[in-house]
């Protein structure tokens, strides 16, 4: 149904609109069938009509939910935990002493996926933080390029499988099961925002504020070295001074670099932001 | 206290014109970095490379060239414009190595508009460059550059082999 050729033009496109690119083995093995299965549930017959809609921009809900086919989704509550342990027994401590009181704590989950990345931030806030917690206010934010996922989030139904590193305790404090799927509790459903943004469009994301820290767990790794650069300053235009960055343990940062500092607390590797240090 | 929703998150500073984002390039030890970053994006959404590029150049002595640079060369994109390019190629020589470095990086990041021959003609080969090269240059070129060195490596071990072998490894 659908050649090399045109699976590749599909693919070139997906790159142009969020910088996302898929090698070719894994288009050959993996998404080549799922442009196929995507034309036929929208009932295109031919890849042309397709690619017209999708490049002429006639229908925004059919370019939505061809990005949506291609974003990675893999997470789950209390992911590489030792991150938000960090978080919350280092930098969380030091960002409440230099900042004045009356000034939210602000946190950007950028991709947020399906919203446990963000979720987990503001349990391990609440849990072992509460007198931070009780003197200053948090805002929380999560972006995805993702519809469907921001959609997940907002309506916090979980699956088992999203829930089974959480303790026991936490599970029956904070979620409630209705039928096979857990909900979060509403309290911390409506504390939190979550929201469509591209991260490459910069403006979207400039207009998202300012913040003090930023977790972008496991995105760079998709995109090439230009377009990660890109986001690193865009990721150090959204820090307050001296906020941090938190990158999945594999992703790599360009050498030598004077915007940021890389350093070592407790058991992680971030990155702060650095302003004027010549 | 509690979680609030984003309303209230303070928003970057962003420019209107030219004149006014200008001024916070073309004296940026005399702002703060956040406006300066805000006045190169600024630049950047109205493709003024040139102007930045070249401001950032003349100004390469000045105190935080090296912040203003680095941001510039993160968000910059692939310039393949001769003049943009010709530029670069300038930072690439210029007599502040951090500025070296950077140029040399960003034209790594960018390796498919930028002929390596000519970048290794002014920037050295090294064992650095050659790290860097590896883990940062996505384009064929890259691979057949590394391609031509691993074959020279061949050729040439063999003769250094011989060489120790002959007069030995110590002070003749």
């Amino acid at each position: 149904m659908l050649n090399d050729i045109d699976a590749r033009r599909l693919r070139d496109f997906l790159e142009l609109k969020t910088g996302i690119f898929i090698d070719d083995e894994k288009l050959r093995k993996i998404y080549k069938r799922k442009y196929e299965e995507f034309m036929q549930k929208n009932g295109f017959d031919n890849f042309y009509a397709l690619y017209s809609q999708l490049v002429h921009g006639k229908d925004s809900k059919l370019l939505q939910e061809f990005i949506n086919l291609s974003t990675v989704n893999e997470t789950y509550f209390f992911r590489e935990a030792y991150q938000f342990d960090t978080l919350v027994e280092e930098v969380l401590p030091k960002l409440h002493q230099i900042r004045p009181l009356d000034e939210s704590i602000n946190i950007l989950a950028a991709p947020s996926s399906s919203g446990e990345e963000l979720y987990s931030i503001a349990i391990y806030i609440m849990e072992k933080i509460p007198q931070i917690f009780a003197k200053r206010d948090f805002v929380l934010v999560g972006i995805d390029i993702d519809s469907s996922m921001i959609k997940k989030a907002k309506e916090g139904l979980y699956t088992k499988r999203s829930i089974a590193k959480l303790p026991s305790h936490i599970l029956l404090k904070y979620f409630k099961q209705k039928g096979n799927l857990f909900e979060i509790d509403k309290q911390l459903r409506d504390g939190l925002t979550f929201k469509v943004v591209n991260v490459l469009d910069f403006y979207a994301m400039k207009r998202l504020g300012k913040f003090d820290v930023i977790f972008s767990r496991n995105m760079l790794i998709y995109f090439d070295e230009k377009t990660k650069q890109k986001i690193l300053a865009t990721f150090h235009a959204l820090l307050k001074p001296q906020g941090y960055l938190f990158l999945g343990h594999a992703e790599k940062v360009p050498f030598d670099m004077k915007i940021f500092r890389r350093v070592k607390i407790g058991k992680s590797i971030l990155y702060q932001k650095v302003e004027n240090v010549s | 206290m509690a979680l609030k929703t984003a309303s209230n998150t303070e928003l970057a500073k962003r420019f209107r014109e030219f004149d006014e984002a200008r001024v916070y390039i073309e004296k940026f030890e005399e702002h703060n970095f956040a406006d300066v970053c805000a006045a190169i994006d600024y630049m950047l959404v109205h493709k003024e490379y040139y102007y930045l590029l070249k401001t950032l150049y003349n100004k390469r002595f000045d105190k935080g060239v090296e912040e203003v640079a680095e941001y510039l060369f993160l968000r910059l994109e692939c310039l393949q414009r001769g003049e943009d390019q010709e530029i670069l190629f300038r930072f690439l020589v210029c007599e502040k190595p951090f500025l070296r470095d950077k140029a040399f990086f960003y034209m790594v990041s960018c390796c498919k508009w930028f002929a390596l021959e000519r970048v290794f003609g002014l920037y050295p080969l090294d064992a650095k460059s050659l790290q860097i090269l590896g883990e940062y240059g996505e384009c064929s070129s890259v691979r057949l550059l590394m391609q031509r060195i691993a074959k020279e490596h061949e050729q040439m071990a063999p003769l250094i082999e011989k060489f120790f072998s002959v007069y030995g490894d110590g002070d003749a």
